[in-house]
């Protein structure tokens, strides 16, 4: 007779021997190439939260179609963090093979070797390199290492409804500006027309927006012709005492200092920021927590020069990336018309690339339709990448910061700041 | 195999093996995370790293004689200073005058009092980013902190903003979200304590602030002492809670030794240098610990 104790244990050494042959045949089926392995490509990118996740999969999800044997990876980061986030990456030798990349970001990147020239490739590819917008090349030392996403300016953008309750017209000049916040001001309610976004929180911001914007508006430069600092002229001091006014006026929110991007994000979905200093993407971002909110841009105005910051976000190809052939496959993809045209209405930006400049919904969206005059202006000048430009923001935004708790007259704040930037940019040349 | 089993078996007699397959992974991860870089950081801090070739290359004592001229590194050491001495004067103070309460009889009933101490632990559950968001909100000009500066003082503080006024803010916020842990190991250490030497000085005429001047101080002074060595060390190499509130502003009134740190090291990839930090500021910690027990064994000897 056979034990029942026995019997048992016969079953389960046979029930694990099974389970472990079942595992050993599926471990081997890849290897043994039975299984069709997919080729993998990680891209990293911040723009879900400005767009909508679903958006961003919808990208990912039309090129898997056409290559099915690729499967893309996101590595999604918000805005703020995405630079330390790529860079533990690529110091790890992990770097994504196509990377969100920003110009004040890319030469640290480059320094470290990570940054692919993309000339040999776009040389291959005529076609598309001719689709592109011409401001869309962006490079170091003559070498092309970052291909604008989108193009885009930085200028007012207003809440239609505010500004058609108090029957007022968005801004024209500097001078209207100032009127135009006045007529905005609601003391009692402790409501104001503008804030100003000198956070030491975004150094980006208050040197490209509050600063660089203005300062080519009044006749002045960043940088010279050889890549050195010029900003501390005349038009600069002025772009500085210009805020000023304002604050001193009484024309913008209190606080300047610690107002934040996301904070202003927010005053405007609640209606108490009719007026914002900001680029397109402003319009997608707030209306996730307001759908209803109307925006435009103010048209382009002139004052010593009608010119603005021609800026722009972008994409990068890693040097570490295995697949550098499919992932430039994806690459083109994001500036094919498919998806250029589809996201430029979507997200409300000029997507880098010829067909949608010259799509006619350019000249009829209220975001859009001013963007290709401020980046196309002859007098506009681009975003140049500099050196440790992270550094140099802060230093300017701090002495800019300076000026305005007193510490610093105008002139001094600035001098300061370019005399660190010339050592520093010297150190490099 | 004779010799392997009773090599084997006098092992086993010696050493109790179950501990120390209990014990082993966590020394392993503490030599992982803590002593291994620590190792290479010192060899690394004479070199100069070469980002292009991702190479070393030895430089000598260039890196700090570099970090010794860099007028950023002594206000950030400075700034940490101050920072890390008011923090734990700032502990040892709420935490004291909290535990002494929670100490007390007068409680109507443990129930209420282990609801007030449940309450008191609350900033603790925070983590330090948590927290910075936290109170970025109250801080904010058009938060609640603002508003009642406002109506009471008839004058905005500007708490992140104000170079004057930005310390203090953040120290406060430190403060808060660190007291509950000191409040816990001196509120165990008063408990700890036997009731029957106050009992003692009570029959000797002691009144209660002789009885905690005489008894319970000297009493809890090693605790203390280890609570000043862990709260300055854990203040010193703060970075999220500032970085988050302030990064380092305004007019690098915050700017801490562990953002000099970070900007060297990942921001301009300067990893020698970076290095140079590290193995100061370790050193320099230790220093600091080694003095005090010195200290504080000599006087416990007097």
């Amino acid at each position: 007779m056979i034990s029942k104790k026995s019997s048992w244990r016969d079953y389960f050494l046979k029930g694990i021997g099974l389970i472990l042959t079942f595992s050993l045949v599926l471990g081997l089926y890849p290897s043994l190439g039975l299984a069709q392995e997919k080729v993998k490509v990680v891209w990293s990118e911040w723009w879900d939260q400005e767009w909508g996740e679903e958006n961003i999969n919808w990208i990912i999800s039309s090129f898997e179609k056409k290559h099915p044997n690729v499967n893309v990876a996101k590595i999604f980061t918000p805005w703020p963090n995405m630079f330390d986030k790529l860079m533990s990456l690529c110091a790890a030798g992990e770097s994504p093979d196509v990377m969100g990349m920003e110009v004040d970001w890319f030469l640290a990147f480059d320094r470290l070797g990570v940054i692919a020239d993309l000339d040999t490739r776009l040389a291959k590819d005529r076609d598309f390199q001719a689709n592109l917008a011409d401001s869309a090349f962006i490079g170091w030392k003559g070498k092309t290492k970052l291909l604008y996403w989108y193009a885009m300016s930085y200028h007012f953008v207003y809440d239609t409804d505010v500004f058609e309750e108090k029957g007022l017209v968005p801004p024209s000049s500097w001078d209207h500006l100032k009127w135009v916040l006045a007529k905005l001001k609601e003391p009692a309610k402790g409501k104001y027309g503008l804030a100003l976004q000198l956070s030491l929180l975004s150094s980006q911001h208050i040197v490209l927006r509050m600063f660089h914007t203005p300062l080519v508006q009044f006749g002045g430069r960043l940088l010279d012709e050889n890549g050195f600092p010029v900003f501390n002229s005349d038009a600069g001091v002025r772009v500085l005492k210009y805020w000023k006014s304002l604050m001193d006026e009484d024309l913008i929110y209190p606080g300047a200092l610690e107002t934040t991007e996301m904070t202003m994000y927010e005053m405007m979905a609640a209606g108490d920021l009719p007026l914002f200093l900001i680029g397109p993407w402003v319009q997608s971002t707030v209306q996730q927590s307001n759908p209803d909110i109307r925006l435009a841009y103010s048209p382009p105005w002139k004052d010593v020069t009608s010119g603005y910051v021609a800026a722009g976000s972008g994409i990068s190809l890693s040097t570490q990336s295995e697949h550098q052939d499919i992932a430039w496959e994806f690459m083109k993809h994001l500036w094919s018309d498919e998806v250029a045209l589809k996201m430029s209405k979507v997200a409300s930006m000029p997507f880098a690339t010829k067909t949608v400049f010259a799509a006619p919904f350019m000249k009829e969206d209220p975001i859009l339709r001013y963007q290709l005059d401020m980046i196309g202006d002859p007098a506009s000048q681009p975003y140049s990448p500099v050196p440790e430009m992270l550094d140099l923001y802060r230093v300017l935004s701090e002495n800019i910061q300076a000026f305005y708790l007193g510490q610093k007259t105008a002139k001094t704040a600035l001098d300061d700041a370019a005399e660190y930037w010339r050592k520093v940019i010297q150190e490099y040349k | 195999m004779s010799l392997f089993r009773s090599l084997v078996r006098r092992y086993k007699e010696k050493y109790d093996l179950v501990g120390i397959l209990f014990i082993g992974p966590p020394i392993i991860y503490l030599f992982l995370i803590i002593i291994y870089p620590l190792i290479t950081i010192f060899p690394a801090s004479f070199q100069e790293y070469v980002p292009s070739s991702q190479s070393f290359v030895f430089v000598g004592l260039k890196q700090f004689q570099r970090l010794f001229a860099d007028k950023l590194f002594w206000l950030s050491i400075k700034t940490t200073f101050v920072f890390a001495g008011f923090t734990v004067i700032l502990h040892l103070l709420l935490a004291w005058a909290l535990a002494l309460l929670l100490n007390t009889r007068w409680w109507p009933s443990w129930r209420v009092r282990n609801l007030f101490r449940a309450v008191l632990l609350f900033p603790w559950i925070f983590s330090p980013a948590a927290c910075a968001l936290l109170w970025g909100i109250l801080y904010h000009p058009r938060g609640f902190l603002s508003y009642f500066s406002q109506q009471l003082l008839h004058t905005r503080i500007g708490f992140l903003s104000d170079p004057k006024v930005a310390l203090w803010s953040v120290l406060l916020v430190n403060g808060w979200n660190w007291y509950p842990f000191y409040m816990i190991i001196l509120l165990g250490g008063l408990q700890s304590i036997d009731r029957s030497l106050y009992e003692s000085s009570e029959i000797d005429g002691a009144n209660r602030f002789q009885s905690f001047f005489h008894i319970t101080l000297p009493l809890m002074t090693p605790l203390m002492m280890m609570i000043v060595i862990i709260d300055f060390i854990g203040t010193f190499i703060v970075f999220d809670l500032v970085w988050i509130m302030t990064k380092g502003g305004p007019l690098r009134t915050t700017y801490l030794i562990s953002f000099f740190l970070y900007e060297k090291g990942l921001m301009t990839y300067k990893l020698g240098y970076a290095s140079a930090v590290s193995v100061f500021m370790a050193l320099f910690l230790s220093a600091f610990v080694a003095v005090y027990l010195i200290l504080y064994l000599r006087r416990s000897k007097v």
